[in-house]
């Protein structure tokens, strides 16, 4: 009697499950089918708030300032009178600081654009921005690892291209 | 206006497909909603109700829930506060911004 019991049990919560799922199942089909002939309209459930406050400008200063410090210091001295020497070195010394400093802040501040301010959609638009953004980024470590003035004139043009793009993106969602 | 544009307005049910997460656990990203885009012409939104609008700042349509009726104005939120753009950022919306109701998710 209780085998008996618990058999109907497993066979009612199967047939619920089945009356449950299925249609739902067959309705979701149904819609992506649908969307495939006639797309749905797109509603929005999202956090747009810190749209208004990107601005590709950090970024350009940073790879501005990269490309000034790899400038002074190819024009720091290097032949002098002692006091001459050590103050080239002391400012070669801040000068490397505040190109790393700012190869780093160029860096993440490209990455908040990317992963915060650039949506999926825009790739369609601007299939190169993920390369773009990947090889800014590559240029913002090559930049600390070489003084060369290539390089860092590399980064301010890709970090202007990434700002172009930046702005049409934002003048399209307006 | 083409036929088809024409059908679809008049319909009184509209199909539309989420983008985003602030309306989790309840509807998740691309599900499929149906919303009765004429009910508000009868009932008034109501506290609780899951709504489609167009807030008047921003170009998008969007879902949220109404939290609370100020007299012919309605405060939206999302259901997941964290990643919500909501009346706390565009303030309370009225009734003629509402699109319409949400009646089923798919």
């Amino acid at each position: 009697m209780s085998i008996k019991k618990r058999e109907f049990k497993v066979l009612t919560r199967k047939t619920q499950t089945t009356k449950l799922f299925m249609p739902m199942k067959i309705i979701s089909i149904l819609f992506n089918l649908l969307d495939q002939i006639n797309p749905a309209q797109a509603v929005y459930a999202h956090c747009d708030v810190p749209c208004g406050i990107y601005d590709p400008k950090p970024a350009q200063l940073a790879a501005e300032t990269v490309e000034k410090m790899v400038e002074k210091i190819l024009q720091l001295p290097s032949e002098g009178t002692g006091k001459e020497i050590l103050e080239a070195r002391n400012s070669f010394v801040r000068m490397v600081k505040v190109k790393e400093e700012h190869a780093e802040i160029c860096k993440r501040e490209v990455l908040i654009l990317w992963t915060d301010f650039f949506k999926e959609e825009n790739l369609k638009d601007f299939p190169n921005l993920h390369d773009l953004v990947w090889k800014t980024t590559k240029l913002c470590s090559k930049n600390k690892r070489e003084v060369n003035p290539k390089t860092a004139k590399d980064l301010r043009e890709s970090v202007d291209k990434i700002a172009v793009i930046f702005n049409k993106v934002k003048a399209a969602s307006k | 206006m083409t036929l088809m544009n024409l059908l679809k307005s008049l319909f009184p049910i509209e199909r539309f497909k989420v983008v985003g997460t602030s309306m989790i656990p309840v509807i998740g990203a691309g599900q499929y909603l149906l919303v009765a885009k004429k009910s508000f012409l009868f009932n008034k939104p109501e506290k609780g109700d899951i709504v489609v609008l167009k807030p008047p700042i921003r170009s998008r349509k969007i879902v949220k829930r109404v939290f609370k009726v100020l007299g012919n104005k309605y405060f939206v939120r999302g259901d997941n506060l964290n990643e919500s753009t909501d009346s706390r950022f565009f303030g309370p919306v009225k009734a003629e911004h509402i699109l319409g109701k949400v009646l089923f998710t798919i």
